[in-house]
């Protein structure tokens, strides 16, 4: 009774800390939008097939049933141009390629989130098992554990990621593998330093004095007082994984042309990125608008990992 | 009077191997505590008093290395022939130890309470209710005001005296049989200090646990405990009971000790010290490993160690040249009382 107000009121002081800050209002409150505009995509921007003639139809399968369109897809529509177009009343964000560019930065959120908690979920799990037996335990297991790393790490990571997809095929899926396989090391490091650090407390060794086993140690004693600098990494991560993403798709490796994604957009714009002649700002809504959603996805992250960090590093108090 | 030691140490020898060469931090220790009684540790930094107490719980560091031939026996078993599982149920269960630092000796994460129970619930076949009760309890004998509320606190909520009571209680959950205490009370201020060596007498007599008490201040020693050994550069220099020590040091280093205390009842110009420094524990000295700093010593020292012998019933030295420190002392004596 006592504890679940007294964690209430201690929770209520670490909010009220966290939002004295601005700029960590405004990383929540784009977050926050991001997560909306996310959760209600499909009341936004609603998938819809386009006959020949640019008009919506709905198809049927022969049981009668409405045939879904993959809302991933931007919808192909012949009443758009292929060249860009600026923005009007139907299109708020303009067209390019027969395609509307609002309906990709929508869907694109979606896309966005997918990826950066996939890949920063897995590949910091296991940044944080690799790091804690390397740290805890040290020796041998530590060493050749942590040169394991450092040849991950030698390798750079475009090469690496376009390799990597060449072996496998191209696709979301793939990019994703790439850049959890290499995108773990960081975490990694993260924790095994934390952990050489609180391994020398005083709380250890008196854990141990009391008989407590090691798998309880790491996981009740050092993980909490070490985890979170790679909660705040992630968070940080986040964001610049949607970046690389963005990048592997501006090459060609990610998403399949014509998929709800940011940066795949951006690999339409090639052609005219450079504008008309001269004017070169002619086309700018299309690499303005999936461009400005990446940047503020990135920002949020970014303001928000900071927030964290101000509220839960001790060394900042 | 000869009772059986509930724990002896025999021949402990603890070498670390470092990129330097061998640090003989603990060579050739040997000493018994008996049930009840309180045994004091005393020696300066670098004496090997704590290495020899995280030996005994076998807690050392992957680079210290206890030898072959070394000895710690518990209740007629030796330690270091169990294995890990063993001895972790000895830990905390049997034996347990407190340490110098209470502000960084409890998780800052968890509440003493869950810390407390932690032991509890792993030594005893108890329910977390019924173990939560039994910390609460241990809280109140260790004299936490309100343990009922101090349960669920954390340990930055506690002051430094405070938290050394909980880590107290922690010690004492599963009723230990022996308690180590390192410098219990060394990063505590002097009333607190007074206070929980107090508590520590008063459970060690209704619990009648044996304390292995380590400290570099002889004057906690002097009051709290019934026997002491007086280590140096990793060897006992000199044993006794508490009494016999301090009132008839043999050992030049002793005697040294106990001149560096500050004394009320004559004037002193200059507080006396020790001459020299501890050594470096990589190159201690031939022969007698405090040689390089005795006012008594002789050529002899220098190439030879002196044997611990025994002087008197249950006094032992080791010193050549012990007589020269007792005729000193008379000296000093006469000098003092004209």
């Amino acid at each position: 009774m006592s504890e679940g107000k007294k964690a209430n009121t201690e929770f209520i002081r670490t909010m009220r800390k966290m939002f004295r800050n601005p700029s960590a209002i405004l990383g929540f409150a784009l977050l926050i939008f991001f997560i909306i505009v996310a959760i209600f995509a499909p009341l936004i921007a609603e998938p819809t097939f386009f006959d020949e003639n640019g008009n919506p139809v709905v198809y049927y399968d022969e049981n009668g049933k409405v045939i879904k369109p993959n809302p991933y897809q931007i919808p192909y529509n012949d009443k758009i141009p292929s060249q860009p177009d600026r923005p009007s009343p139907d299109h708020p964000f303009g067209t390019i390629e027969k395609r509307d560019i609002f309906y990709g930065v929508v869907w694109g959120t979606r896309t966005a989130f997918f990826i950066g908690l996939t890949v920063t979920i897995i590949s910091t799990l296991v940044g944080i098992l690799i790091g804690s037996i390397s740290g805890y335990y040290g020796g041998w297991i530590d060493e050749v554990l942590m040169r394991i790393t450092d040849v991950f790490m030698s390798i750079p990571f475009l090469l690496a990621a376009m390799v990597l997809t060449t072996i496998l095929g191209n696709g979301i899926d793939k990019v994703m593998i790439a850049m959890t396989v290499f995108g773990w090391m960081g975490a990694a490091r993260l924790i095994r330093a934390n952990i050489l650090q609180v391994k020398e407390e005083q709380y250890i060794l008196a854990s141990k004095a009391l008989g407590i086993k090691d798998y309880f140690i790491i996981m009740r004693h050092v993980l909490p007082n070490t985890i979170f600098p790679v909660l705040i990494q992630a968070s940080m991560r986040m964001g610049s994984l949607v970046i690389t993403a963005a990048g592997l798709s501006y090459l060609g490796l990610g998403a399949p042309l014509g998929y709800a994604d940011w940066g795949s957009m951006l690999n339409y714009t090639r052609n005219w990125i450079l504008g008309a002649s001269g004017s070169t700002f002619s086309y700018w809504y299309a690499v303005f608008y999936p461009g400005m959603a990446m940047v503020l996805f990135v920002l949020a992250w970014n303001l928000v990992g900071d927030a964290l960090r101000d509220v839960f590093d001790p060394r900042l108090k | 009077m000869e009772k059986n030691p509930m724990l002896s140490v025999r021949n402990l020898r603890t070498y670390f191997y470092t990129e330097d060469g061998v640090v003989r931090a603990v060579d050739g220790v040997d000493f018994d505590v008996y049930e009840g009684e309180t045994l004091g540790i005393v020696g300066e930094s670098g004496s090997g008093k704590s290495v020899t107490s995280l030996a005994i719980l076998r807690l050392l560091d992957p680079k210290g290395k206890i030898e072959d031939g070394s000895e710690i026996i518990f209740n007629g078993k030796n330690l270091l022939d169990l294995n890990e599982d063993e001895m972790r149920k000895i830990r905390g269960n049997d034996i347990a130890m407190i340490f110098q630092e209470p502000m960084v000796a409890l998780n800052p994460v968890f509440t003493i309470g869950d810390q407390i129970m932690e032991a509890i619930l792993l030594h005893q076949d108890v329910d977390k209710k019924k173990a939560r009760e039994m910390a609460i309890d241990m809280l109140r004998k260790v004299g936490i005001p309100e343990p009922e509320k101090r349960v669920d606190e954390y340990p930055h909520e506690l002051s430094g005296g405070m938290r050394q009571r909980a880590m107290i209680a922690m010690a004492l959950s599963c009723r230990p049989k022996l308690l180590i205490a390192d410098e219990p009370t060394t990063a505590l201020d002097v009333t607190i200090q007074a206070q929980i060596l107090e508590l520590m007498k008063s459970l060690q007599k209704e619990y009648g646990m044996a304390i292995i008490l380590i400290t570099h201040d002889v004057g906690v020693i002097a009051e709290n405990a019934d026997r002491v050994v007086v280590m140096y550069g990793g060897k006992v220099m000199e044993t006794s009971d508490v009494r016999t020590t301090f009132r008839k040091p043999k050992h030049p280093y002793t005697w040294g000790l106990l001149n560096s205390i500050p004394r009320l009842d004559i004037e002193q110009e200059r507080l006396y010290s020790i001459p020299g420094m501890v050594p470096d524990p990589l190159h201690f000295p031939a022969g007698c490993r405090f040689s390089n700093r005795c006012e008594f010593g002789e050529e002899k020292c220098s190439v030879e160690m002196p044997p611990l012998v025994e002087v008197e019933s249950g006094h032992m030295v080791r010193c050549f040249f012990y007589r020269k420190v007792e005729e000193a002392q008379k000296l000093s004596k006469a000098g003092e009382g004209a």
